[in-house]
C-alpha cells in the first residue's frame, strides 16, 4: 500500500466561502494541508463552483438536478468538481454522473432547493441532513476511496451509514459538541447522532484534550480511540491601527449565546469599569442571547462602555483585531476557540477561559475558569495598564503560534489513516 | 497618615504562634553553654598541633599581612574546605487584586509565608542546624562553616519562628562559624542604585552584631552577582573579600580553586564557588539519573582529596535549604552531612576554614577580571533570571523609581515596605525562561505563572505609588522617574 496515497472522502458542511462559524475554516485549512499527502475528495451540501482547492475535489449537492423520469440526481458534467489540474490530464472528456435518489422522506425535487437555501442550517437541517445521507449514500457508489472522514454531527449520519455498507474505517472529527452549544445534559437528537457517530467511529478525532474529555464525560466513549488534533490558522497579513484615543478596547468575538459566557462577560465589565472608566468592551458578534446582553448593559448604565457591532464580515474583524488593546474569551465551553488564535497572530494579549480547547496550545496567555469573574477583571486590568506584562505575553505568544501549523495537525491524521487503513487491510487478509 | 498606620499594624495584629523548641535540640544548646567561651581557649583546643597560622575568624580579620604570614610557612596550608551557606526566605506576596489598589496597603501573603517558614523551619533550619552544632563540637574546630542570613529571613524568624533565630544564636556562640554580610533585603539594589545599596548594607551589618554580636568582614552578594564595579565598591565599604561564582567564560581554564583579587582593588580578596563540586550535593545529590548515584561522604571526599598539592581552597557554596528542603532526610543527605567533616579531615593536609581564614591562609594567586554581571543562577550565570523579560524590567524600574520619593516622606514604614518589594525573589518569580513551554514543574514559584507574578506585584507598586505620592510635602511630590 502507498500511503501517499490514501484515498479519503471527506464528509463536510460548511466550507469555503459559504461560511457561518468556525467549522468552514477549519475544514478547508485542515484540507488545504492534508493533500499534500493523501487523495481528497470533499462532499459538501453546498459548493460554490468558482473556489477551487490544489489537487482536492470538492463535490457540491446544490450543483444537482433531479429528474423525475428516472428518480436520478444528475450533474451534466462532474469536472466541474474536479481540482483543476485534474480535469485537463486525466478526465479531457465533459461526463455526465447520475446517482439513484430513493429517499422519499425527502422528495427528489425539493433537494436542490434545501441545498441552496442561505442558511446551511436553519429550520430544515433535519431534512438536509436526511437527504445529503441519501446522496452520499448513493455517490458512494462511484467513486473509490480507503477511509471516510467526517466533521461533525450533520455529516454523521451519511457517514455511519457508509461505514456500515463498506465496512471502511471511519474517523469522525469533532469541532463541537451538542453538550456545549446547548447544555451539558442535552440528549437531544443531535445529541444521539453525535453519540451514533462516535460508537460507530474508529477513531474519534477532537480538537483538543479539553473536548476529549468532554466527550468520555457526556457520551461514554473510551479513551483509547479518541486522538486530540488541534485546530490551526492559516497566515494572515497582520497589521496594527494605533488609536488615539485613550480608551482601552476590549474585544469580544464570536456568536453571543450561552456557550460563549455573556452572563460572565457582563460581571466581568461591572468590576472592571467601576476601576477603570476608559475600558471599552467591543462586542463583535450576534445571538441569542444579544438583546438579553444590550439590555443588561443598559440596566448597569454601561453603555458609554460597551459598543455593539452585531456580526461582522472578514475585514472587519480585522480591522477591530489590529485596534484592540486585549482579547477577551469567556466561554463556558470552547471545544478550541479559533477566534483567540487570531488574536494571538494580531499581537493581542488573550484573556481566556481555562473552558477551551486553544488555551491548550497558547500558553502565554491570562486563563481562568470561566466563572472567575473576579480573575478576569484582574488580568483585563492588567494587560490594559502593564505595558511590560502585555510586551513579554505578545512576545512569547507569537513564538506559541508559530509552532501551531495544519501541516503539523495534518500529519496527525495522518497517522490515523494509516493506522487504520493498515488494521483493515490486514483484516481483508485474514 | 492613616494608610501609614494600616501597613504595618496588621503584621503584628495576627497572634504569632508560639512553637515548642526541639527537644534535641535543646540538649545541643545546653552543651553548647559549655563551649570554650573565648577566642584563645577555643583556638587552642582546636589547633592541630603542626599548624602556625590557622586562627579563628576574629583574629584572622585583625590580622594584617596574612598574605605575609602564609607565605613563610606554605606546605603547613595544605587545602582549605570553605563551605558557606545561603539563608534565605522572602516576604512572598498575595494575590492582591487591581480592585485593592488605594484601598488596601496589606501586600503580603501571611499564611503561605508562615507555612512555608514553618515548613523549612521544621525540615531544614532547625535539624540542620542541630547537626551542624554536633558537627562543630565533635571535630572540636576543625570544622568550619560559615553563613549568610538576609535580613528579611532573620526578620520572619524573629516574627514566626523564633526557635530558629535561638538555633543560629547556638551556632554562632561556638566560635566556629562565620557570618557574612549581604544585603539585608536580598535585593539587586547594586544595580540600580548605590545609595540603597549602601543601607542595605548597613542595616543587614546592624541586625548581624545585634542578633549575633559578630561584625562581619566578607561580603557575598545577592545571588553571588558580581562584577569588577561591584568587588571595588564592596571593598570601598571596608570589607577583606568576597565570594562569587566561579564562571567558566572568565575563568579561562584557570581553577576556581585559588584565592583571586579583582583588577585594581587592593587588600581584597575573592573566593569562588566551585559549582562542580558544590552542585554535586545542592542538585545531584538524589538525582537517580546521575551516574554518581548514590553519593557517599566517602565518595565526595576522595574527589576532594584528588586535589590534594594542587588545590589551595575548595569552595562549596550552597542554598542551606539543600538539606532536609531540596535533599529530603529521606535521601540521606543528613547521614551525608554527618560524615562529611569527617571523611575530609581524614587527609592530612585537608583543612576546613572560614572565608576570612582561607584568605589568611592563601595568598591571592591571580587576578579574577569579570567586567560584566555574573551570578550563580541557571546555565547562563548571568542576570537573565531576574531582569531579561519585559515584565521583569518594568517592575524593577517602577520599583527603584520610587526611592526618591519613599525616602522623602521619611516614613520608617513606607520605607520598610518598599525594601521588602526590593527582594529579588519578586523578579525571580516573573521570569519566562523556564516557561515558553507551559510547563509548570520547571517553574519554581508561589505563583501559578510569572504573569501572575508580575501583576499581583505591578498592583502592590501601583498602591504603594499612590500611598507615597499623597504622603510627599506637595513640593516635593515629582513624577516618578
Amino acid at each position: 500500500m502507498d500511503y501517499n496515497r490514501i484515498r479519503v472522502l471527506m464528509l463536510g458542511w460548511e466550507f469555503p466561502p459559504i461560511l457561518t462559524g468556525g467549522l468552514g475554516p477549519a475544514c478547508y485549512g485542515l484540507a488545504k494541508a492534508l493533500a499534500n499527502f493523501v487523495e481528497l475528495k470533499i462532499v459538501l451540501p453546498k459548493s460554490d463552483l468558482n473556489f477551487k482547492m490544489k489537487r482536492v475535489n470538492l463535490i457540491g449537492f446544490n450543483h444537482f438536478d433531479f429528474d423525475p423520469s428516472t428518480g436520478e440526481m444528475m450533474v451534466d458534467d462532474f469536472r466541474k468538481f474536479l481540482a483543476a489540474e485534474f480535469i485537463d490530464e486525466l478526465n479531457p472528456e465533459p461526463a455526465e454522473l447520475r446517482i439513484p435518489y430513493k429517499n422519499y422522506d425527502v422528495p427528489g425535487n425539493e433537494v436542490k432547493g434545501l441545498f441552496n437555501e442561505p442558511d446551511s442550517y436553519g429550520p430544515h437541517v433535519m431534512r438536509k441532513v436526511q437527504a445529503y445521507a441519501e446522496m452520499v449514500d448513493q455517490l458512494s457508489e462511484k467513486i473509490d476511496f480507503d477511509v471516510i472522514h467526517a466533521h461533525d454531527w450533520i455529516t454523521y449520519p451519511a457517514a455511519v451509514k457508509l461505514k456500515q455498507k463498506t465496512g471502511k474505517p471511519l474517523l469522525v472529527h469533532v469541532h463541537s459538541l451538542e453538550t456545549d452549544r446547548a447544555h451539558p445534559e442535552a440528549r437531544n437528537p443531535v445529541y444521539h447522532i453525535e453519540h451514533q457517530g462516535m460508537l460507530n467511529a474508529d477513531r474519534v478525532l477532537p480538537v483538543s484534550a479539553y473536548t476529549k474529555n468532554t466527550i468520555i464525560d457526556h457520551y461514554g466513549i473510551s479513551a483509547e480511540k479518541i486522538f486530540p488534533v488541534y485546530n490551526a490558522i492559516e497566515d494572515n497579513s497582520i497589521y496594527r491601527v494605533e488609536r488615539t484615543d485613550n480608551e482601552k478596547w476590549i474585544l469580544f468575538l464570536g456568536r453571543i449565546t450561552r456557550q460563549k459566557g455573556p452572563e460572565f462577560l457582563l460581571e466581568t465589565m461591572v468590576k472592571l469599569c467601576k476601576k477603570m472608566p476608559n475600558a471599552k468592551f467591543i462586542i463583535a458578534g450576534s445571538g441569542d442571547k444579544s438583546d438579553w446582553l444590550k439590555e443588561k448593559v443598559n440596566e448597569v448604565g454601561l453603555n458609554t462602555n460597551a459598543e455593539f457591532t452585531g456580526f461582522i464580515k472578514r475585514d472587519k474583524i480585522s480591522e477591530l483585531l489590529a485596534s484592540s488593546d486585549a482579547y477577551f474569551m469567556p466561554s463556558v465551553s470552547e471545544p478550541f476557540g479559533l477566534s483567540a488564535l487570531e488574536a494571538a497572530q494580531f499581537n493581542i494579549p488573550c484573556v481566556l477561559s481555562k473552558q477551551s480547547g486553544v488555551s491548550e496550545v497558547l500558553f502565554n496567555v491570562l486563563k481562568a475558569d470561566c466563572w472567575d469573574t473576579n480573575k478576569f477583571a484582574n488580568y483585563l486590568y492588567a494587560v490594559c495598564n502593564y505595558s511590560g506584562l502585555r510586551e513579554t505575553m505578545v512576545k512569547l505568544t507569537a513564538n506559541d503560534v508559530k509552532n501551531i501549523s495544519w501541516d503539523h495537525s495534518a500529519r496527525e491524521v495522518l497517522k490515523s489513516y494509516k493506522h487504520l487503513v493498515t488494521a483493515s487491510a490486514k483484516e481483508e487478509a485474514v | 497618615m492613616k494608610g501609614a498606620e494600616k501597613y504595618f499594624d496588621v503584621v503584628n495584629g495576627f497572634t504569632v504562634p508560639v512553637y515548642s523548641v526541639n527537644e534535641h535540640f535543646m540538649n545541643l544548646l545546653e552543651d553548647a553553654a559549655f563551649l570554650p567561651a573565648n577566642e584563645t581557649e577555643a583556638a587552642t583546643a582546636t589547633k592541630p598541633p603542626e599548624e602556625i597560622i590557622i586562627v579563628d575568624s576574629a583574629s584572622a580579620a585583625v590580622a594584617s599581612e596574612p598574605a605575609v604570614v602564609t607565605l613563610k610557612v606554605p606546605q603547613l596550608t595544605g587545602t582549605s574546605v570553605c563551605i558557606y551557606f545561603q539563608v534565605h526566605q522572602p516576604f512572598r506576596l498575595r494575590t492582591y487584586n487591581f480592585d485593592q489598589i488605594g484601598a488596601d496597603h496589606y501586600y503580603e501573603h501571611y499564611d503561605q509565608n508562615v507555612e512555608i517558614l514553618n515548613k523549612v523551619a521544621d525540615k531544614c533550619y532547625l535539624p540542620t542546624n542541630a547537626k551542624i552544632l554536633e558537627l562543630l563540637m565533635r571535630h572540636k574546630g576543625r570544622f568550619k562553616v560559615a553563613y549568610s542570613i538576609s535580613g528579611v529571613a532573620l526578620e520572619q524568624f524573629e516574627l514566626y519562628r523564633p526557635d530558629v533565630i535561638r538555633s543560629f544564636q547556638a551556632l554562632a556562640a561556638t566560635g566556629y562559624v562565620e557570618m557574612l554580610d549581604e544585603t539585608y533585603y536580598h535585593s539587586l539594589s547594586f544595580l540600580y542604585s548605590k545609595e540603597e545599596f549602601d543601607r542595605q548594607v548597613q542595616m543587614h551589618k546592624k541586625k548581624i552584631k545585634e542578633l549575633f554580636d559578630l561584625e562581619p568582614t566578607i561580603f557575598r552578594n545577592t545571588e553571588l552577582i558580581f562584577n569588577n564595579v561591584l568587588a571595588a565598591h564592596v571593598a570601598s565599604l571596608g570589607y577583606k573579600g568576597m565570594l562569587c561564582e566561579g564562571v567558566d567564560r572568565y575563568l579561562n581554564n584557570r581553577t576556581p580553586n585559588q584565592v583571586f583579587t579583582s583588577p585594581g582593588v587592593e587588600n581584597f580578596s575573592l573566593l569562588l564557588k566551585n559549582y562542580r563540586l558544590s552542585d554535586d550535593i545542592a542538585f545531584r545529590f538524589s538525582n537517580h539519573e546521575w551516574e554518581n548515584w548514590p553519593l557517599t561522604a566517602d565518595k565526595f571526599s576522595q574527589w576532594l582529596h584528588d586535589h590534594a598539592g594542587n588545590a589551595e581552597t575548595i569552595n562549596l557554596f550552597m542554598d542551606y535549604e539543600t538539606f532536609g528542603e531540596h535533599q529530603w532526610k529521606e535521601t540521606g543527605i543528613f547521614n551525608f552531612l554527618d560524615n562529611l567533616p569527617e571523611m575530609i579531615l581524614d587527609h592530612p593536609d585537608f583543612y576546613f576554614r572560614s572565608p576570612s581564614e582561607v584568605f589568611a591562609a592563601h595568598p591571592a594567586r591571580d587576578v579574577y577580571d569579570v567586567p560584566e554581571f555574573t551570578s550563580w543562577a541557571d546555565a547562563e550565570r548571568d542576570l537573565s533570571a531576574w531582569n531579561e523579560n519585559e515584565m521583569q524590567k518594568e517592575a524593577l524600574e517602577k520599583i527603584y523609581a520610587l526611592e526618591k520619593a519613599v525616602k522623602a516622606t521619611g516614613n520608617e514604614d513606607l520605607l520598610k515596605v518598599w525594601g521588602k518589594l526590593q527582594t529579588s525573589d519578586h523578579f525571580y518569580y516573573m521570569s519566562t525562561k523556564f516557561w515558553a513551554d507551559g510547563d509548570v514543574h520547571k517553574y519554581f514559584s508561589p505563583f501559578a505563572s510569572p504573569y501572575d507574578a508580575g501583576i499581583y506585584y505591578m498592583n502592590v507598586i501601583s498602591d504603594l505609588e499612590k500611598t507615597v505620592t499623597e504622603q510627599v510635602p506637595e513640593k516635593e511630590t515629582a513624577p516618578p522617574n
